[in-house]
């Protein structure tokens, strides 16, 4: 009876690759690497961003924007210890660029109507959150739902850490009547 | 229910509505991310390039080293060629007296030291009593004729070029005016040969 076939050892040294074909792979790399965290981030990042404009389409393209320009700079961006955290940062800050160029627009075109609140979810909560300016919106969505540190939410928002927790303060302040819940003093 | 959990809680709901089709977005991320990455690697260059022109425009500029000197307007005098043998780069001096009005009121009177190096560098060193700039100086000499900006510096100057003509003979070096509006460097290069030193 015939033994069955070892498997064939594998070689111990590769053929020599010429420079082109590591360049080559070391592309390959850093893209099958971008694809990884873009497989982990893209949803979080863009739920994100929908909380603070409101609006999925817009929260994905302003995702999709933030990780162009992760790709873009991956080769730095790469080696941080936090990729992720800079690719929220910058669609954070797209996500309020364009919150805030909307509101201009919104009052030079008097007759324009808001969107509508995306359903389900807390509809009431959002609409609330939608009477907020949206360097309040955010630092809310930052606190609250990505659980930042303030110090963390103060350095994205361009703010000081006491600024942060006043407008943290008086954001939940105008949420409480606006939703008529009680509001606690505590932040941070 | 305080508005903190309704927060908490609230947030969560919503963005659980998002799910984006990743898989569907991911290729056109890497497309678009990598026409970025060339167009920011285009510019950096084309900025590069533009910087490097800037520099090789303004410096010329600001050293009064001009066109000028490279395409100097010379008056066609009498030809003196220097012989094959003759290297003008090396170390003179030549002493000046105080026969003339521009060497006394500049202080130019003494014992000065002309260095020309082969990369086109002039260094001159003057007695004390001169005042005036020295820096900056540059030469050049293409058959017969020495260009230099000595002297760019100085008001009296009008950030010009002086041409000359030059002529070794031995360890004597003789420049002879050909056109040249500064007389502080008429007065320095024509008014006695220079010679070399040692």
């Amino acid at each position: 009876m015939p033994l069955p076939l070892a498997p064939r050892p594998a070689p111990l040294e590769t053929a020599p690759q010429t420079p082109r074909t590591w360049r080559g792979a070391a592309v390959k790399d850093q893209e099958s690497e971008f694809a990884s965290m873009y497989a982990a981030e893209f949803t979080p990042v863009s739920r994100t961003v929908f909380l603070i404009l409101h609006d999925r389409q817009r929260a994905e393209d302003i995702t999709q924007d933030a990780f162009i320009q992760l790709y873009s700079h991956w080769g730095r961006v790469s080696r941080y210890e936090r990729p992720g955290a800079w690719v929220r940062r910058v669609a954070i800050r797209l996500a309020i660029r364009h919150q805030n160029r909307e509101r201009i627009r919104a009052v030079l075109e008097r007759n324009a109507e808001p969107p509508a609140v995306p359903q389900p979810g807390d509809v009431d909560l959002l609409r609330s959150m939608r009477r907020l300016p949206p360097t309040y919106r955010a630092a809310l969505v930052l606190h609250y739902y990505e659980d930042w540190p303030i110090a963390e939410v103060a350095s994205v928002l361009g703010w000081t850490v006491s600024a942060t927790k006043v407008k943290l303060m008086r954001a939940r302040r105008r949420l409480g009547g606006l939703l008529q819940e009680e509001v606690g003093e505590d932040v941070g | 229910m305080s508005v903190e959990r309704r927060l908490r809680e609230g947030l969560e709901r919503s963005a659980s509505t998002v799910q984006p089709d990743v898989g569907r977005r991911l290729p056109e991320a890497i497309t678009r991310g990598r026409r970025r990455r060339r167009a920011r690697r285009a510019s950096l260059i084309v900025g590069t390039v533009a910087a490097l022109a800037a520099v090789g425009v303004a410096v010329p500029q600001v050293t009064g080293f001009d066109q000028r000197i490279q395409h100097p307007a010379v008056s066609q005098g009498p030809t003196l060629t220097p012989g094959p043998d003759a290297v003008i780069t090396g170390s003179y001096t030549s002493t000046l007296g105080a026969t003339s009005q521009v060497i006394r009121d500049s202080g130019m009177a003494g014992t000065w030291t002309l260095r020309l190096k082969a990369n086109g560098v002039l260094t001159l060193s003057a007695p004390r009593s001169f005042h005036g700039d020295l820096v900056s100086i540059a030469f050049r000499v293409q058959g017969d004729r020495f260009t230099t900006n000595a002297f760019v510096n100085d008001p009296r100057c009008s950030n010009d070029v002086g041409v000359y003509r030059w002529q070794r003979a031995g360890r004597t070096l003789v420049f002879t005016p050909v056109s040249d509006t500064c007389a502080l460097r008429r007065a320095l290069f024509s008014t006695k040969p220079w010679h070399t030193r040692g």
